[in-house]
């Protein structure tokens, strides 16, 4: 099995009398596409933005290969290789496509020139034809593709993807799921997917995280988790008589 | 990097242009060499509010602090320590580029109104500072300079500052820098996410800007040779070099220097003609760009383009 990329450990959010995360544990192992789902309000974006360091936790710890990055500010998560897309896309909409791709820091150890990565991170989008057009004039399904290819500018070792499939109509969702996986299978990137088409995070996903009220209920292989009550609950809700008579047999 | 706006093109126009302002001190009356004085005095504040704002987003309300400590700081060194007034307003640059990087790191954290209150807030308290902290400013009293022998010195002063901001807006303009800058006004957050220290690029804008104002208000200074709390901190330049850049096109190579040269001579004018009512028509002014041409000039030749690109992608 791979060796673990990134755990949190104990992680706690609070905003004030909520806590949007509790006490949550988990790993993600390299190379692996882990699916967070959940239903709204579980805590999944809040998760994402303690790891990317755009919240501060409450309490707990976040390593990522092995190293403390617990109150990293984004950017330099982002250069140590944590790359993210939002929920709503964040592309610069004054901006021609290629120039969003080109602004992006190269990384340190980088040999590659940025103009030619950038060229053929957009070709495997197909968005190489639309250079020269301003990212605001896109549609929003390129405009989500866009934001995908340029999180790789920064050769990220760890990709999170907030509802990359938000939006997207079914053609462009199987491109995006061929997409993610090969770059996964050619960069070896490890990635993470929140997303409320469950079927789709299962069918991509090896491993699965299910949060419920800021708590993770139900963690382990696709497969497993399809089948697990408690998940099923979470999404479609259960009286608490039926709960109380399944726990006592 | 392709160039955004290629009006650089016609490269011997831009050299006449230059030769005819340069040759101008010699050639023309004293009101013509005080009134382009005044103009590039204009443009150089106006692409220094451009910096701060027009890149970043940050709008501020009081970039005309800077100004004021650029003033206090030149007359101080020219009377204390007689430093030549080219140097003096050198140093009272260094002060308030100094100045602006702590004041940068904490006003920054601020957005949106918030900054721009903050701002104003900021050049108020200063104006303030400087009537009643007499032992260094002389109160309202002011500091009184050895009068100007010839204009031509601070003509040339003014226009070698435009000229400098020009080029390194072009610089901008055309640099990977300058993208990254432009980033922070469009998403910071997205910024960040993608390995940008906005803050860095932030405060580094802020002071390019203090340094900038500060010149110009060392220069300004040693012009009028006076200073008191309303030259140093003067809220109509505050306002004006910031509607110069709102007319022109804030974000934008040329926008500053078109806003600046326009509204100088439309201030001059109305200066003549309502010299009771000036302010108000100038309210107005602003009030109407705002309202209807909110990206300025430069702005509407940007979508302009933008459109043709539209068209281009549906044909």
């Amino acid at each position: 099995m791979n060796h673990v990329i990134l755990s949190t450990n104990r992680l706690t959010k609070r905003f004030g009398g909520l806590l949007a995360v509790n006490q949550c544990s988990f790993d993600v192992r390299e190379g692996n596409i882990t699916g967070l789902i959940g239903p709204n309000g579980a805590g999944k974006t809040t998760m994402f933005n303690l790891i990317c360091g755009n919240l501060r936790p409450t309490a707990g710890e976040i390593f990522f290969q092995k190293k403390k990055i617990t109150g990293y500010s984004p950017h330099r998560l982002a250069r140590l290789g944590v790359g993210r897309t939002f929920q709503l896309s964040r592309v610069f909409k004054g901006m021609t496509v290629w120039e969003n791709l080109f602004l992006v820091p190269p990384p340190t150890d980088c040999t590659k020139r940025s103009d030619s990565k950038a060229k053929e991170l957009l070709d495997s989008v197909g968005l190489g034809h639309r250079m020269n057009t301003y990212a605001g004039t896109l549609s929003y399904g390129q405009q989500k593709l866009l934001e995908f290819a340029r999180v790789f500018m920064l050769d990220p070792r760890l990709v999170l993807l907030d509802e990359i499939f938000a939006g997207l109509n079914p053609e462009e969702t199987e491109r995006q799921i061929k997409t993610i996986q090969s770059f996964r299978d050619q960069t070896q990137t490890t990635f993470v997917v929140i997303d409320h088409a469950v079927s789709i995070v299962l069918r991509l996903c090896e491993w699965i995280v299910v949060m419920n009220q800021g708590e993770i209920i139900a963690q382990g292989p696709s497969r497993d988790i399809e089948n697990n009550g408690r998940v099923i609950e979470a999404y479609f809700g259960s009286s608490s008589l039926e709960l109380l008579m399944e726990e006592a047999g | 990097m392709k160039v955004r706006f290629s009006l650089l093109q016609p490269l011997g126009l831009f050299v006449v242009i230059l030769m005819v302002l340069v040759l101008l001190p010699m050639i023309a009356s004293t009101y013509l060499v005080t009134f382009v004085l005044t103009l590039f005095m204009y443009i150089a504040l106006a692409y220094s509010w451009n910096f701060i704002s027009g890149y970043t987003g940050y709008i501020s309300f009081g970039q005309i602090a800077l100004f004021g400590i650029g003033s206090y700081s030149c007359a101080i060194f020219i009377l204390k320590w007689h430093l030549h007034w080219v140097l003096a307003s050198a140093a009272g640059s260094v002060i308030s580029g100094l100045f602006a990087i702590p004041l940068g790191l904490i006003m920054l954290r601020l957005k949106g109104p918030y900054f721009a209150v903050g701002m104003m807030g900021l050049f108020q308290f200063l104006a303030a500072l400087a009537a009643s902290w007499k032992s260094i400013t002389n109160g309202a009293t002011g500091i009184y300079l050895p009068p100007v022998s010839a204009v031509a010195y601070i003509y040339f002063a003014f226009f070698g500052l435009a000229l400098v901001l020009f080029l390194i807006t072009w610089g901008l303009e055309r640099s990977v820098f300058g993208l990254r800058l432009r980033t922070i006004k469009e998403d910071e957050e997205g910024a960040e996410s993608l390995g940008i220290n906005a803050t860095f690029y932030k405060v580094f804008a802020f002071v390019v800007s203090a340094l900038s104002c500060g010149f110009a208000g060392g220069v300004q200074v040693f012009y009028v040779s006076y200073v008191d709390p309303s030259t140093a901190f003067p809220a109509v330049l505050n306002i004006t070099m910031i509607i110069m850049c709102l007319l022109g096109g804030m974000g934008t190579l040329w926008g500053p220097l078109i806003g600046a040269v326009l509204l100088g001579q439309v201030s001059e004018f109305l200066w003549v003609h309502f010299p009771y009512t000036y302010l108000i028509l100038y309210g107005c002014l602003l009030a109407f760009i705002i309202l209807f041409m909110p990206s300025g000039i430069m702005g509407y030749f940007h979508k302009q383009k933008i459109l043709r690109g539209v068209i281009q992608a549906l044909q």
